[in-house]
């Protein structure tokens, strides 16, 4: 076990280099600058260019940039003057990272439940209904759900704030929107992969053992068919906790989303950078996470070499 | 050395071409490109022109929408042939678009160079005559609209809306976008007290430090936390007395000012604002260490586009030049021409009569700095709202990043009996539709109205429009050798139906340019418009057809190109 997870993290960090050197290159291929003032003279721009280390060579920026690396900064962020890419990050996760997770929880455990009812209820209402949501979550954009969720809770009932953010209820709209697909995508994957487990032979056995509908639905078919689900589960919370672009920008949420994009369209490097670091540490740790949960789920799925008998 | 050889070989086919062509008939014409945005809005826009140009000049011209960072870069490299562009008046005085055009200029993306145009705007600029320089100006534009190395197209409205309790917001067409100072609330539903309003800021102010912020979302936080020597009355006018400058003198020529500072001036920490707060604000800006965008905006000072242009050598790989610069840099800020006689005196010396400085003074990067306080916090000056220092109406009183700001009023603000409102609350909501959710459920009390949701408004009839200081025009670019030829150039703007452009393309409520210079630039007398006394309207609302196409086909043959008008279907 110590000597996988060694291994791992071996494995992480090639990983990061490679996806560092890669962000690098695309970012300096891109034309543009991020100083974009129409009236910028060119004095200035060198000065500005100077300012931020980039009239240096590329390779010299490149080394720079693993130096900083190395000591876990990103650096100063250029568009957003004087502010440190860390503390941008670390001020923003929070709001990204509790939308991500109160989505997750519900999309998660509502679809699991949806799909196994559904899977088990084959053909009659509530796979109907189960499916029709899952069509529904699947094709409608998030943007026109929270556009809809707005007007009618916000505007026609009263009952939730429009945008803005403080408090519990002001997660609750921009959370359901997030999990909105989530939720669809689940049912989805846990009504097939229920119905692949229901057909088994060692389900078969199970009943004919006598043992109650409940014992057999918890211990062989929800623990067979859950895999799959756990596969996903990790690039999922690391793409839904590290916020989203659409459904931060429609509620006002301070969250990370927006400087995936922004950053690019501000030629904003040290942000680029600190971001896609970020969702990518995330994204290998977690997928890490995934890989150590099979074992526990699926004893078939070892870690360690075992000896064989 | 071998594309050396190419390009003569290519020269020397591009020469002849047009002597075999024109016996053959002509070459087909090479393909113009149109480089635009790539917004929703400008790729409508850009299909407008499109669709006009095919309608009414028969050629097919192609579109390159880029981002907006791509498309300045390619404009400032002269990377493009037709291109979308637009321009904002600095202060109210043509030549702030005039000025552009001049051969050294950073701005002539075109390359346009006219020895008549440049000596016009240079006597625009040093003669002390107000109806000498109005006059050259005048002339100059002319030149402009007859040569055409830009085609201008529109000039742009502000469309916004405000809830009926809301009154005394000033809105100006240069300066401040907007200023709350005398706003207040009177009827608002469930009670006026405390005075407040509540605003879409659109986004998180990027730089709140005044020497260096470019953006409009920090011009309007800025507006109101800080103050220049002199601020927009509601009247219009920068009246002595109406910023942080008690009074001044201006000398005879226009060039000598001495601003004597407020006895009542503090800076939020109950510490006086003094002349010697400008002095090293103005300096900071101006040092090339900064490297503040805005800086120009200084260069009518004396010695202050000296100071701008020293280049600082990297410290690292060159310690030694960099010391050198530094040690210049600290001689040049002894020759500036502006200088903190005493704690109240300000002394300013200008290059040549400028009759737009006072209006300047109000601009964000003439506000003061308190030189302790910058120091103090370093590049970090201004990155929260406990490391900075407030002299306007109101301070920061709360700053969420990308969520909320709230500004209060200033309790040692010199005139904070006219301030009204109690607090400021600024959402940062950077979507389009979120905004119009909340300003009709009256969670926002005014916002600009985007252009989608105008007829919207229109039909309510809450729609306000006021006018702006933009024109938009299309750059050709005079080293395409076919922009070269005058008649094309002129047959692409005779072509350009500007009406139909604004009214079915635009859908905005913006005008047809008739000339460069908006109708809202006025410049020695502020009472008559540029456009409207000295100009007139030159360049077509409609198209002419057919001598557009009759100058399209001269210019064409001129190049040894042949005329193939596109089928339109029509």
């Amino acid at each position: 076990m110590g000597r996988y997870i060694l291994r791992r993290f071996g494995l992480m960090f090639i990983a990061l280099w490679a996806i560092v050197t890669i962000t690098f290159i695309l970012m300096m291929a891109v034309p543009g600058s991020p100083f974009n003032n129409p009236k910028l003279t060119p004095t200035v721009r060198k000065q500005l260019e100077r300012k931020y280390g980039l009239d240096k060579p590329l390779w010299k920026q490149y080394l720079i940039l693993l130096d900083q690396l190395a000591h876990f900064d990103f650096g100063i962020s250029i568009r957003e003057r004087g502010r440190n890419v860390n503390d941008i990050i670390k001020e923003r996760f929070p709001a990204s990272a509790l939308l991500g997770i109160e989505a997750l929880l519900y999309a998660v455990s509502l679809g699991l439940a949806m799909g196994v009812v559904a899977a088990l209820n084959r053909g009659r209402w509530p796979d109907y209904v189960a499916q029709v949501l899952a069509i529904i979550g699947a094709s409608v954009p998030n943007f026109v759900v929270a556009a809809f969720m707005q007007w009618l809770f916000a505007v026609k009932l009263g009952i939730l704030p429009i945008a803005r953010w403080g408090d519990f209820k002001h997660t609750i709209l921009p959370a359901f929107c997030l999990g909105f697909g989530t939720l669809a995508t689940m049912t989805r994957m846990m009504r097939s992969s229920t119905l692949e487990v229901v057909n088994q032979d060692y389900v078969r056995t199970a009943k004919a053992k006598g043992l109650s509908s409940a014992e057999i639905t918890w211990r062989h078919i929800i623990r067979n068919s859950i895999l799959p689900i756990v596969t996903i589960l990790g690039p999922l919370t690391a793409a839904i906790t590290t916020g989203t672009f659409v459904v931060e920008r429609i509620f006002g949420v301070p969250g990370l989303g927006r400087f995936y994009v922004d950053s690019i369209y501000n030629r904003d490097y040290p942000l680029i950078m600190g971001t896609t670091i970020f969702y990518a540490i995330l994204l290998l740790f977690l997928n890490f996470l995934v890989d150590v949960a099979y074992g526990f789920i699926d004893p078939r799925i070892r870690l360690t070499r075992g000896k064989e008998v | 050395m071998k594309k050396l050889k190419v390009l003569a070989a290519l020269m020397a086919v591009a020469m002849l071409t047009p002597l075999v062509a024109g016996c053959a008939g002509g070459e087909p014409m090479p393909p113009i490109k149109l480089l635009a945005g790539d917004s929703e809005a400008a790729k409508r826009y850009s299909m407008g022109v499109q669709e006009i140009l095919r309608n009414n000049l028969g050629i097919e011209i192609q579109i390159e929408n880029v981002d907006f960072n791509t498309r300045l870069q390619k404009m400032r490299n002269g990377e493009f042939s037709m291109c979308f562009a637009g321009w904002l008046g600095d202060y109210d005085d043509p030549s702030t678009f005039l000025d552009m055009w001049t051969t050294n200029s950073p701005y002539n993306d075109v390359k346009w160079s006219n020895a008549k145009y440049d000596e016009l705007m240079k006597k625009a600029h040093e003669s002390s005559d107000p109806l000498e320089r109005m006059k050259a100006m005048q002339e100059a534009e002319k030149i402009l609209l007859e040569e055409l190395p830009i085609v201008p197209l529109y000039w742009p409205q502000r469309n916004y809306v405000e809830q009926e309790y809301v009154k005394g917001i000033l809105r100006s067409v240069i300066g401040p976008e907007i200023d709350l100072k005398w706003a207040y609330t009177q009827g608002r539903p469930g009670g006026d007290d405390p005075q407040h309003l509540n605003l879409n800021l659109g986004e998180n102010p990027p730089d709140l430090f005044s020497c260096t912020t470019t953006d409009v979302v920090s011009f309007d936080v800025l507006n109101h936390v800080m103050e220049g020597l002199v601020r927009l009355t509601p009247d219009g006018t920068y009246a002595q007395g109406s910023g942080l400058a008690e009074s001044w003198t201006e000398s005879e020529d226009g060039t000598h000012f001495e601003f004597k500072i407020k006895a009542n001036a503090k800076w939020s920490d109950g510490t006086p604002v003094t002349a010697h707060d400008f002095e090293y604000a103005w300096k900071t800006a101006l040092d090339p260490r900064t490297a503040s965008q805005y800086n120009y905006m200084l260069f009518w000072i004396k010695g202050a586009e000296e100071l701008a242009s020293i280049e600082v050598p990297d410290k690292d790989a060159d310690p030694e030049g960099y010391n050198a610069a530094v040690a210049k840099i600290e001689e040049a800020k002894k020759n500036v021409g502006v200088k903190a006689v005493d704690d109240r005196t300000l002394v300013v010396d200008l290059k040549a009569r400028t009759p737009w400085f006072i209006s300047l003074l109000a601009f964000p990067t003439y506000f003061p700095v308190k030189e302790s306080a910058h120091k103090k916090w370093g590049e970090e000056y201004a990155t929260d709202k406990n490391k900075m220092l407030y002299c306007g109406p109101f301070v920061i009183d709360k700053w969420v990043p990308d969520s909320e700001m709230v500004l209060k009023k200033n309790p040692n603000y010199w005139d904070k009996n006219s301030v009204k409102l109690e607090f400021i609350h600024f959402d940062m909501i950077k979507d389009t539709n979120t905004p119009v959710t909340m300003f009709d459920a009256k969670q926002l009390d005014t916002m600009g109205v985007p252009g989608d949701f105008i007829p919207k408004y229109l039909e309510a009839g809450i729609l306000k429009q006021m006018p702006d200081a933009t024109t938009w025009y299309l750059q050709l670019n005079l080293k395409d050798p076919l922009f070269q030829n005058a008649k094309i150039r002129k047959a692409i703007s005779l072509a350009f139906d500007r009406k139909t452009f604004c009214d079915n393309v635009l859908r905005n409520y913006s005008k047809p340019a008739t000339s460069l210079t908006p109708p809202t630039i006025h410049g020695e007398d502020a009472t008559v418009s540029f456009a409207e006394k000295y100009i007139g309207k030159v360049l077509n609302e409609t198209a002419d057809k057919e001598q557009a196409v009759e100058l399209f086909k001269q210019g064409l043959k001129e190049l040894g190109y042949k005329y193939e008008p596109v089928k339109t279907g029509k």
